[in-house]
């Protein structure tokens, strides 16, 4: 079971919730659980969004194991020149 | 993805020239405007003069009329796309706006917005063409500055546009697209656990990359597909954008890379590639379209001008307790300023209890911006290193110590929510602390200004191929244009992988049909990402050579190791066999099952943070507000530098780019919103006599989740410019400046308004 935090840009898709505790295998599940709680979150969640787990950026990962995750932060992705 | 981190080596971290060095010194490499094709046509652009304006109609027929006009498009000529426009590929992002960009539909939003195009035998007859064209326009009031485009009043860019997440159908159209926002702690309690609050607005213009080379394309058409050849960052992003704006299966483009004469970003985005090839599909003729500067300038993307408010809260012995964020960007024409990366940098260098930061992503009558190195971050690190520096004078600690007080550490979580791993900040602190010229002497009218700064580099999807040839040397295959030396690193690595001659192992870029999707060139990823694919491409063609040598032998792979580019037994029990190369192995290639290669298809991950702080001195003429950069000294952690030459380029780069930005650079638009300097006659760069030799120091901590440690280097060193710059003309002059340019008039009126 790991928390899953929402800073900033991501609690205007959670109303008042800063985190939430979800057990998923892997990132397209943890995404498919908090886009059935947050049904404005769904959209954007894949596209707009990269994953924190305890502290490491990780972007398109999808398929990420976080069986053993004990805090996860949603992270607007990056761009770069 | 490493097993462990290499540390000892043979040809990483040396200085190998680069493969593609001397054919770019001297003029041999093939850049974007380079290929010529039997029957090549020339391609145009018809650009509006008017910053904002209603398309009323548009009368090609004169145009397609004229002798040796083999082809006219306009935006009918290209498919409307839908909004919201569906899923799209990496970096695509919207490619609604994309299309409405490369090829204006129902109004012009910017002086240079492209309305038609023409393909002709020759340029002469093209320029003709266009002006044939006969374009109707109803010209709109026009907005220029992001502050005025979010009163009330101002003129609207896109009636379909609101403020994300209000509601479309009762919300007011905005030029406001988005206010991101990030938080962490609480910034109230924190500024009222404050000795000292200082809060300061800035300002920064719109900057161009300054890129050297223009965009530049040739297209070929026919049944069976596309070929592009283009200056590009992004062969495989370019590939996709085209196949979108065209309707086309991704398949069947197949875009090569040019050699690319700088980017910083601003070759991310397409232009006229899509143009080109809808022209060559029309016209059955290969068309090349090369971008004038003032094309260049009046129409692809610079970087954001911004306006940034900066507060900071600290205690008396230099405890930073709050820091607050608010900016302002310039979108351009279409959505997209990079707050983002700004909000996730600006304080990531510190390790702060209680941030907050958000910002305005707002579309104005300019071209839309594109990426520029750390896109977005420097203008918001501007004003936070600016205010950090005021704290400490005010607070009566030096400039580095209080850094040093508030320096990011293994463990420091940032406002985004990412946990440091190893990070070099404090010792880089600490090594410009001890540097000679942290203290040298200053002169008259001289000072010394120093400033921070953070980027994330990216990660993302890489493919590599390592193939042995029969003599035992090695075709590299990799999907990034070299702008900064990448070959030399991928080769690098690959020969270490091998252990054999760095120059027995040769780079090739590949074109999107022969290997598989690889990321830009772009958010200093390659030598992290690519450099991951390609050590792992070798290191699968390791165990099928050692599979080889271990069949030769009658023993199992297991017992079979890679040392020192040999395949050994793993022990003495394994039986007396003596090593054999990569080439004594590859010559028996054809006996034992044939080619030997391995291959790689990653989505890297395990980005570290790459921090750096600037040093620099100069000197002002108060008479005429002339400033003379007199030295300049880059720290960063650079994690390892796989090719130190290179590396050191790219600091030094950074830091040019940045003393342009902060002393002379920025666009400027008369009262019709039309660009006034577009050409570097009038738009100033740093030429070789404006700068001194840009000292390095390099620190190296190495990223764990690299094999050899890498860091992306490319982004971090423009950050810190800026606001170092502007920090050593205060402390020549005793006056503050917020507003970027500093340049000699404003320098000069300060002086002045200060009875100077």
């Amino acid at each position: 079971m790991a928390r899953v935090v929402f800073m900033g840009e991501v609690r205007q898709y959670t109303g008042d919730d800063d985190a939430v505790e979800i057990d998923a295998p892997n990132v397209l599940q943890l995404f498919k659980k908090l886009g059935a709680l947050y049904p404005r979150l769904a959209p954007v969640l894949e596209t707009g969004f990269a994953v924190a787990i305890d502290g490491e950026v990780m972007e398109d990962a999808l398929l990420q194991r976080i069986d053993d995750a004990k805090e996860i932060v949603l992270v607007p992705k990056m761009e770069g020149g | 993805m490493p097993d462990e981190v290499n540390t000892e080596f043979k040809w990483v971290g040396k200085r190998n020239p680069r493969p593609d060095g001397v054919d770019k010194v001297t003029g041999r490499a093939k850049y974007g405007a380079d290929l010529y094709l039997p029957g090549m046509l020339v391609g145009k652009t018809l650009r509006s003069p008017h910053a904002h304006a209603r398309i009323k109609s548009i009368d090609t027929s004169k145009a397609k009329a004229l002798a040796g006009v083999k082809a006219v498009v306009t935006s009918a000529d290209f498919p409307a796309i839908p909004k919201p426009p569906g899923p799209h590929g990496p970096m695509i992002s919207d490619f609604r706006d994309n299309s409405m960009n490369m090829m204006a539909r129902d109004k012009v939003l910017y002086d240079g917005h492209p309305v038609a195009a023409v393909a002709a035998t020759s340029e002469k007859i093209a320029r003709q063409a266009l002006k044939l064209i006969e374009v109707d326009y109803e010209v709109l009031p026009h907005v220029i500055d992001p502050v005025e485009a979010m009163k009330p009043d101002a003129p609207i860019l896109h009636d379909d546009q609101v403020t994300e997440g209000e509601d479309e159908k009762t919300a007011k159209p905005s030029n406001v697209y988005r206010i991101p926002r990030a938080q962490k702690g609480d910034v109230e309690k924190g500024f009222a656990e404050a000795d000292l609050v200082i809060e300061r607005e800035f300002t920064t213009k719109a900057v161009h990359q300054g890129y050297i080379e223009p965009h530049a394309c040739v297209a070929q058409a026919s049944d069976d597909g596309v070929e592009l050849f283009c200056s590009t960052q992004g062969q495989y992003v370019d590939r996709g954008s085209c196949a979108k704006l065209l309707g086309l299966d991704i398949s069947k483009i197949r875009v090569t890379s040019s050699e690319i004469g700088g980017g910083f970003g601003g070759k991310i985005p397409i232009y006229s590639e899509p143009v080109a090839i809808r022209l060559a599909q029309l016209a059955r003729r290969p068309v090349k379209m090369v971008m004038s500067r003032d094309e260049v300038f009046r129409a692809t993307g610079p970087t954001s001008g911004a306006h940034v408010r900066i507060k900071i809260g600290a205690k008396k012995d230099g405890t930073i307790t709050a820091a607050e964020g608010e900016m302002t960007y310039q979108a351009g024409a279409f959505k997209g300023a990079s707050i983002g990366a700004a909000m996730n940098c600006m304080f990531s260098p510190y390790d702060l209890e209680n941030i907050h930061v958000w910002g305005y992503d707002v579309c104005v009558n300019r071209p839309k911006v594109a990426a520029y190195r750390a896109p977005g971050v420097p203008m918001a690190a501007f004003g936070v290193e600016g205010v950090i520096n005021e704290l400490a004078d005010e607070l009566g600690i030096d400039r580095v110590d209080l850094r040093l007080i508030n320096a990011a550490k293994e463990g420091t979580q940032n406002v985004m929510g990412m946990k440091y791993g190893p990070i070099g900040f404090q010792e880089m602190l600490e090594k410009m602390k001890a540097h000679p010229h942290y203290n040298a002497p200053l002169g008259e009218n001289q000072g010394r200004g120093l400033a921070a700064g953070y980027w994330l580099h990216a990660g993302g999807m890489s493919c590599a191929s390592v193939n042995v040839s029969d003599d035992g040397t090695v075709t590299l295959i990799e999907g990034n244009p070299d702008i900064g030396g990448s070959r030399a690193s991928m080769a690098a690595m690959v020969a270490e992988e091998l252990g054999i001659d760095y120059n027995k192992v040769r780079p090739i870029i590949s074109d999107t049909s022969s290997l598989g999707f690889t990321f830009l060139t772009a958010g200093s990823r390659v030598t992290f990402a690519t450099g991951m694919a390609c050590v792992l491409a070798a290191r699968n063609a390791i165990k099928v050579a050692c599979d080889r040598a271990a069949q030769m032998w009658g023993v199992s792979e297991e017992e079979v190791v890679w040392e020192d580019g040999h395949a050994r037994p793993a022990g003495a029990n394994v039986g007396d066999h003596e090593p054999m190369s990569l080439a004594e192995i590859a010559a028996k290639a054809p006996m034992t099952g044939g080619p030997i290669a391995g291959h790689a298809e990653i989505n890297a991950t395990g980005q570290g943070p790459a921090t750096g702080a600037h040093l620099v001195d100069v000197e002002v003429d108060r008479e005429s507000g002339h400033v003379k950069v007199l030295r300049y000294t880059v720290f960063q952690d650079v994690g390892r530098a796989i090719s130190p030459d290179y590396v050191e380029g790219q600091l030094q780069g950074g830091a040019v780019q940045g003393i342009g930005w902060a002393l002379n650079e920025e666009y400027i638009y008369d009262d019709k919103g039309r660009l006034e300097n577009p050409g570097f006659l009038d738009y100033r760069v740093p030429v070789a006599s404006d700068v001194p030799m840009i000292d390095v120091c390099m620190i190296e901590v190495p990223n764990p989740n690299h094999p050899y440690g890498v860091r992306g280097v490319g982004e971090t060193p423009i950050v810190p410019p800026q606001a170092a710059v502007a920090n050593a003309v205060e402390n020549a002059v005793g006056l503050r400046f917020r507003d970027l340019p500093v340049s000699p008039p404003k320098i000069r009126k300060a002086i002045k308004d200060a009875g100077g």
